[in-house]
Formats: structure tokens, sequence, C-alpha cells
């Protein structure tokens, strides 16, 4: 990313003549309510938690507290096979703050009959040139979570996934 | 209920670079604009301001641009969905009775990493930790849509280069290279498939449109364009079957809104503008707005149907990739589309343009489109 084209990726040039740089620092925290601190705790036990639909049957994982097809809440919580298959996948060749060393790879998950996808970075793959990574994945392909062994309540609690042998 | 005209417009012009500030180029712009359509500040009633808090720098930037943008002791109204949804709630506006003249103003003047801006608009818990911005969003649509067809990495480049072709006619546009198809492949990769020059580029600029009643354009000596229709639809956030996205079930529906309102069909639209920021996204648009049946996008571009001198033209200005000012590209769209029912871009004129413009530089999921029927002559 250092040819002339990569002005649109990042923002490294400040020209002092007529830019005046600036940065915003701010903390936030968000709630994250009940429905998911449910789904975290359960994580920590390398469960893999979802939440199912009262009127049509559909599972959430992860867990939304509504079914937005029926707009009725979500009731029944469901432990769901550590079982998933690829939606879809990009391969990453941009170096994003707090992230990965390029190139890595971002699974869309849909982790047993759960009806919305989850996202998660899929690793173990061999690959010679990275180009080669954006054939090595097919939609469709099996993956299973791998589990860190340092486990406190986030989704980081599963390292990553990989295809299943 | 009155009908809505475009009566003018002014731009910038659009660059990857801009010593001016928000404010200069909205003062610029906007005066530009409104002696364009031949009313002044006191007969504006309203002004609709489209911009993102990430995008300006700043919280409440409307506030800080009310002077410029003529809007002082004036209901000013901003809209986050993009310039085509800001024309939609004008429109809407003028129709209910409630003004005769409205702006819609944007403009893009701060620097910052555009995937750090959309990364931060993205689901905190379970997708802003793998890096979720709009650059990965497009690589998901985009690899499931090769996966799932016959379309090739070869068909997106050669999209983009038709695009980059019509761009290098346009003195607006940013990006007027007029990159090949090998250029466009040989660039750097950014995403899975997606190389620098299939994706966007941060363009930097002003775009203002003035629209007014069916009364308020009796006045004036003429209109550039009138809105028969529009349509807006949006969607499901979370990420469910791919397969549903690559339909594009938002633009389908905008579309058979703004198609029913304008009492047209697809086969009555003669150009379009199109808010594509990778190329699958403008060959899958090809289907959801019906101009071709379900996998025939890549051969619209293939056999130049939609190239600049095609039978229909789409993205004369060049579309996203040549010009991509996160705040101002729908306004910016929408002026483009007017051009070419005066004449003023492309190769050959056009009776209907379609405008279809999305909040997709923020990402994929949870889009808004927002769909526009420009016709030229009295409604
Ligand atoms: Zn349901």
């Amino acid at each position: 990313m250092t040819d002339e084209l990569s002005q649109s990726v990042g923002t490294d040039e400040v020209h002092g003549e007529y830019k005046y740089p600036f940065h915003w620092d701010l903390d936030f925290s968000l709630n994250i309510g009940e429905t998911n601190r449910r789904f975290f705790e359960a994580l920590e036990n390398k469960q893999i938690l979802g939440k199912a639909c009262p009127e049509c049957g559909d599972v959430f994982v992860p867990p939304q507290s509504v079914c937005i097809e029926c707009y009725v809440e979500t009731d029944e919580w469901i432990e769901v096979e550590q079982h998933g298959v690829l939606e879809s996948y990009t391969v990453c060749f941009f170096q994003f703050e707090g992230l990965p060393e390029p190139p890595y790879v971002t699974g869309v998950i849909r982790i047993d009959d759960s009806t919305i996808c989850m996202m998660h970075f899929i690793e173990e793959l061999e690959y010679e040139e990275p180009m080669d990574l954006v054939d090595k994945l097919n939609k469709g392909d099996e993956v299973e979570p791998v589990w860190s062994d340092d486990r406190d309540g986030n989704i980081f609690d599963m390292d990553h996934w990989r295809l299943v042998e | 209920m009155s009908d809505v005209a475009i009566a003018g417009y002014a731009t910038s012009g659009f660059a990857g670079e801009t010593d001016k500030s928000g404010n200069e180029l909205v003062l610029e712009t906007n005066m530009a604009a409104l002696d364009n359509a031949g009313v002044t500040r006191e007969d504006l009633d309203s002004v609709m301001f489209t911009g993102q808090d990430p995008y300006d720098g700043a919280a409440i930037s409307d506030g800080q641009k009310v002077a410029t943008a003529a809007a002082y002791n004036k209901p000013i109204m901003r809209l986050q969905s993009g310039g085509g949804a800001a024309i939609h709630q004008a429109r809407a506006k003028i129709r209910a009775g409630k003004a005769d003249v409205v702006t819609v103003v944007a403009a893009d003047s701060v620097t910052a990493d555009p995937t750090m801006l959309s990364w931060s608009s993205h689901e905190a818990l379970y997708h802003r930790p793998f890096g979720m911005n709009n650059r990965q969003s497009y690589g998901f649509f985009t690899q499931n849509y090769l996966d799932g067809s016959d379309v090739t990495r070869e068909d997106l480049a050669a999209t983009a280069a038709k695009n980059y072709e019509a761009a290098a006619e346009n003195p607006d546009a940013h990006r007027r290279e007029g990159y090949s198809t090998e250029e466009v492949l040989d660039s750097d990769l950014v995403v899975g498939p997606l190389t620098e020059l299939m994706l966007e580029p941060m363009s930097y600029g002003a775009a203002v449109i003035v629209l007014v009643s069916e009364a308020a354009a009796a006045e004036l000596d003429d209109v550039s364009s009138y809105i028969t229709g529009t349509g807006m639809a949006t969607e499901k956030y979370w990420y469910r079957e791919m397969e549903s996205r690559l339909r594009q079930p938002t633009l389908r529906d905008a579309a058979a809104i703004a198609y029913d309102e304008a009492g047209i069909d697809a086969a009555d639209i003669d150009a379009a503008e199109i808010a594509t920021y990778a190329p699958s996204f403008e060959l899958l648009s090809y289907e959801a707005l019906g101009f071709c049946d379900e996998g025939d996008g890549p051969s619209l571009v293939a056999d130049n149907t939609t190239a600049i001198d095609g039978s229909l033209p789409i993205n004369t200005s060049g579309g996203p990739l040549a010009t991509s000012p996160p705040n101002s590209g729908g306004v910016y769209r929408a002026i483009a589309a007017c051009q070419q029912i005066q004449g003023d871009l492309g190769r050959q004129s056009a009776d209907c343009v379609l405008l279809a413009d999305n909040d997709m530089h923020l990402g994929e999921p949870a889009r808004t489109d927002a769909l526009v029927v420009l016709e030229g002559g009295p409604a």
C-alpha cells in the first residue's frame, strides 16, 4: 500500500501548509445487556449458545433479543453444535489498527442452524503467496472453533476458527 | 399534489485533496447553485444537509454550516443516509406543501482514514473486533458473488475500466486517468478479490442541488429536470444468507416503488447513475434494477451496452470508483443525472435518468437505498 493510489486507504500525509491535524480520543463503553452477557459467559465454558424465536423457530447465533421477521422476543436458549459453514470470507491485505498483520482471513460463519451469521478469523491455512489465500477457501466450507486456553468471557475466547479436516 | 423540479445545481468538482474548509466549499457551491437555479436566499424555504459526523470530523457539522448554506433562520434538517435519501425527503417536503424551494447541501473536506471511520459505525461486540468496515463488507459480498457464479475478476476489472473511461471525459471527476482493465487487475490487493482500483477513492469537494415546486418552477426561466418518482428501502443489519444480499433487496424494493410512482419500467430508462462502491455491486445492480436477466450483468459490460456510448450508459460521470465523496456523493450523482438530461455529460442526450444512491460508504450491511427518477421537460 505504498504507491500513490493508497490515498484512499489511509491518510499518512498531512500538508501542514493547509491542514490542521487533530484527533478524537474519546472513551466509550457499551452496556451489553442480558442477552449478550449470557452468550459471553457461556464462551468461558467453551459453549456456544443461541436464542430461538417462539413463533418461527429461527435460531440466532449470536443471540438476538428479538426475531426481526416476527417482531417477537426470543425466549429459548439453545446450546448449538460447534460446527459452522462459511457463508463468505475475505482476505484482508491492509494493516488495520489493532488487527493482525495482513494478510489474514475474516469469515462470515453460520453456526449450526443459525439464521444469522457470526464473524471470526479463519486461521491455520497454509499458503505461499498472499493471493493464494483468496483461492484457499470456498463458500460452504465447514469450519470449527479453536478455543483459547485463557478465556475471560469475550469473543476471543474462541481464538479463531479453522477448516474441519 | 404538485410535482418537483430540479431548478439548478452546482459542484466544486472533486479531487483527492482540497485546501478549502468545509465552510468555504459550501459557501461557493451554494451561491453558485442558487444562482444557477435563478433563486435567491430569500426564496429559499428550507435546507436539507446531508453528511455524517465522522466524515465531517465534527458533531452537528450542519449547525456549523448554517450561515454558508444560507440556512440562518430557516428550517435545516440533516440526513445521514446519503444524498439520494435527502432528495427524497426534500421532494416530500415540497409535495406536502411545506416549502417551494429546498436545497440539498453536502461537502467533504476532512481527511481521515475512511476504513477506520466506517469501522466505527459497525456493531461493536461481534463485528468490530474483526475489523469490520466498508471494505471488508464489499470483500464478503464480492467473494460470495465470485464463488457462486461464473463471474471472474476480469469481469470486475472490465467494469471498473468502463467507469474510468467515462470519468476521463468528465471534468468534475476525481480519478480521470482512464485506467485499463489490466491496470485495475494489477493495482494493489485490498480485500479478497478487490484491488485498489476496484474500490472507491476518498474524494473531496461539495455539491448543492435546488429543488422547487411546480409553481415555483413556472416563475423561473427554465429547470433542468423533473423528479417523477422516488423510492427508499432498508434492510436488516446482521449477516444472514449472503445469497439474498447478492439480490440487493433494498435496491430492488426502492426501484419498484420509484418506477411505479413515475409510471415507468426499466426499459424507459436511458441512463443511470448508481452508487456502486465496487464493480460487483454494479454488475448485480443491473439485475436488481431490471436492466438484464439474472446472471447477465457482465454481458452488458462486455457488449458495451453500459459504456459511455452504449445504448444504456451507466455511470457516465465515472461513478463512485472515479469520484466518491462520502457526504456529497449522492448529491453529486443527482447533478450528473441532470447533466445527462441537459446533454452536458455523456455522449448522447437522455430523457429519463435514474439516480440510485445508498449509504454504503459505511459498509454494505443494513444499507438504505434511495432511488430517484429524473425526467426532462415538464412532467
Ligand atoms: Zn421469528
